[in-house]
């Protein structure tokens, strides 16, 4: 049964998580859209018909925001780039960018930079994350190196 | 690049995050939906048996004419429950687990005069209750009311059909559809196809498993336009006869470094393009399969995954000896994501 109770309940996981699931979000699609994706994922997640019965909703709300940000075309992110170059200074409501840094994370697929930030970020295991993201623990592995090569490339 | 690095590198990448966004307010309005599963027919039944006890108990009672033989208030409602056994289904959510799945679907051939639809896999993300079976996510996401086809391919599953369960049993996948499942998706040929989609993509774990079907639980009655009788357990060459000379059987992404499938092709060769893009061809070749002109055979093509492009396709087909036309044609598409999975 859905009660106030309930929706504050919502409220109240959404405070406590919001921060870190921005930052995974930002991980995953940039920080021009990670607000997006993380009001999509929340309200996706809470609509969802099976919510009440969630025993981890944290981990429920991470593995949505991936979802949500699966379904963000990494070239939003590219797009998002030309825009910041493009744009004169004053025009710019100026989060702090470092366009070389995002433009590197952009040439990664979404579950590379999933691997990354959890391994990295949240210093989770293989395991762990493999886990969050819902696949194998070879897979989490192999993004990773993947990962690793390809940003060594391009930012060394 | 080193572990310090990366770490230097996602600590950067965190401190673009914005502020978190408030909590979505709408929400608030709104009331979280109640389980999306809808009664099945034989709750529905008990639930109504149960209603009209309910309403007729009292009558009975206090009838007073002893008329009615009291023992009616006990005999039970007429339920069968024993078709629907606790094991049936894999029961709805505890928490859902989102994983990369193959689901197959179809492209109709060129000509449909001279070729029957082909199956095609691809990768997408399908979710289903931690601990079932991965094959119930695949099945979920190929009926499921999210799967957008990539370019070019569909499915002959009609909307709003339902997965109930799945359950492994040794060499057999037993996949529990709902009753909507028996009307068949219109047509003789749409009917088989959907039954190879289900098939295909149920057995995607090992290629000679067999795959039965229930329907809430019990054994299926007649199935589509032509009442097909689904007694038996399906493997993927049942319905070959049905299906394009040509499948493949892996999905192909940006890093795929082959491609096998199998084929009933002239000669037992099949012949291949990899075309980038904008369509030019940048790769051309054939293959060998085992078996040939009259028998299915299996095929594996090397490719080299640099010349796989997304947005490109790759074409599988086999050449006529009338007039050399490529025959039997598949495209697959290749998609954007490295791991080659299509959104959905």
């Amino acid at each position: 049964m859905i009660t106030v109770a309930g929706v504050m309940d919502n409220e109240e996981l959404y405070r406590l998580h919001a921060t870190e699931l921005t930052r995974y979000a930002t991980g995953l699609v940039g920080p021009f859209d990670a607000a997006d994706v993380v009001t999509d994922a929340c309200l996706k997640a809470f609509e969802s018909h099976n919510w009440g019965e969630v025993d981890n909703p944290r981990a429920y709300l991470y593995r949505t925001v991936f979802s949500v940000a699966t379904d963000h075309h990494r070239r939003t992110l590219a797009r998002r780039l030309r825009e910041v170059k493009a744009a004169t200074p004053e025009s710019v409501p100026a989060p702090e960018v470092d366009v070389d840094v995002l433009e590197a994370v952009n040439r990664l697929s979404v579950q590379q930079r999933a691997a990354v930030y959890l391994t990295y970020w949240e210093d989770l295991t293989p395991e762990k994350v493999a886990e969050r993201m819902g696949v194998s623990v070879g897979s989490v592995k192999r993004h990773l190196a993947r990962a690793r090569k390809r940003l060594g490339e391009l930012l060394s | 690049m080193s572990d310090e690095k990366m770490k230097d590198l996602m600590a950067r990448v965190v401190e673009m995050a914005p502020e978190a966004p408030p909590f979505p307010e709408e929400t608030v309005t709104l009331s979280p939906r109640p389980a999306r599963r809808s009664m099945r027919p034989v709750l529905v039944f008990a639930a109504a048996a149960a209603a009209v006890l309910l309403v007729a108990l009292p009558l009975i009672i206090f009838s007073g004419d002893g008329g009615v033989d009291p023992a009616v208030t006990t005999v039970p409602a007429p339920v069968p429950t024993t078709s629907v056994p606790e094991t049936a289904t894999t029961a709805l959510p505890e928490e859902q687990v989102t994983m990369q799945v193959v689901v197959y679907l179809t492209q109709e051939p060129e000509n449909s005069l001279q070729g029957n639809p082909a199956l095609v896999p691809v990768r997408v993300f399908g979710s289903a209750p931690e601990g079932a079976p991965e094959v119930l996510a695949a099945l979920r996401a190929l009926v499921g009311p999210t799967l957008v086809p990539p370019p070019g391919l569909g499915s002959s599953i009609p909307e709003g059909m339902r997965v109930f369960g799945v359950i492994i049993e040794d060499d057999t996948v037993v996949v529990d559809m709902d009753p909507r499942f028996l009307e068949g998706a219109g047509g003789f040929l749409a009917d088989v196809t959907m039954l190879n989609q289900l098939i295909w993509t149920a057995s995607q774990g090992s290629p000679d498993v067999g795959v039965r079907f229930t329907v809430n639980g019990a054994e299926p009655g007649p199935y589509g336009s032509d009442g097909l009788l689904l007694d038996t357990v399906f493997t993927r060459d049942y319905f070959l006869t049905e299906l394009n000379n040509v499948v493949v059987t892996t999905p192909i992404g940006p890093e795929s470094t082959e491609i096998s499938g199998i084929a009933n092709v002239f000669e037992a060769t099949v012949a291949y393009e990899i075309r980038d893009a904008a369509g030019e061809v940048v790769e051309g070749d054939f293959t060998m399969v085992t078996c040939g002109t009259g028998c299915w055979g299996s095929f594996t093509i090397e490719v080299d995954p640099d010349l796989l492009e997304p947005g490109g396709q790759v074409r599988l087909f086999w050449n006529s000896p009338e007039d050399g036309e490529p025959t039997n044609v598949v495209v697959v598409p290749i998609p954007e994501d490295e791991q080659g999975v299509w959104g959905n």
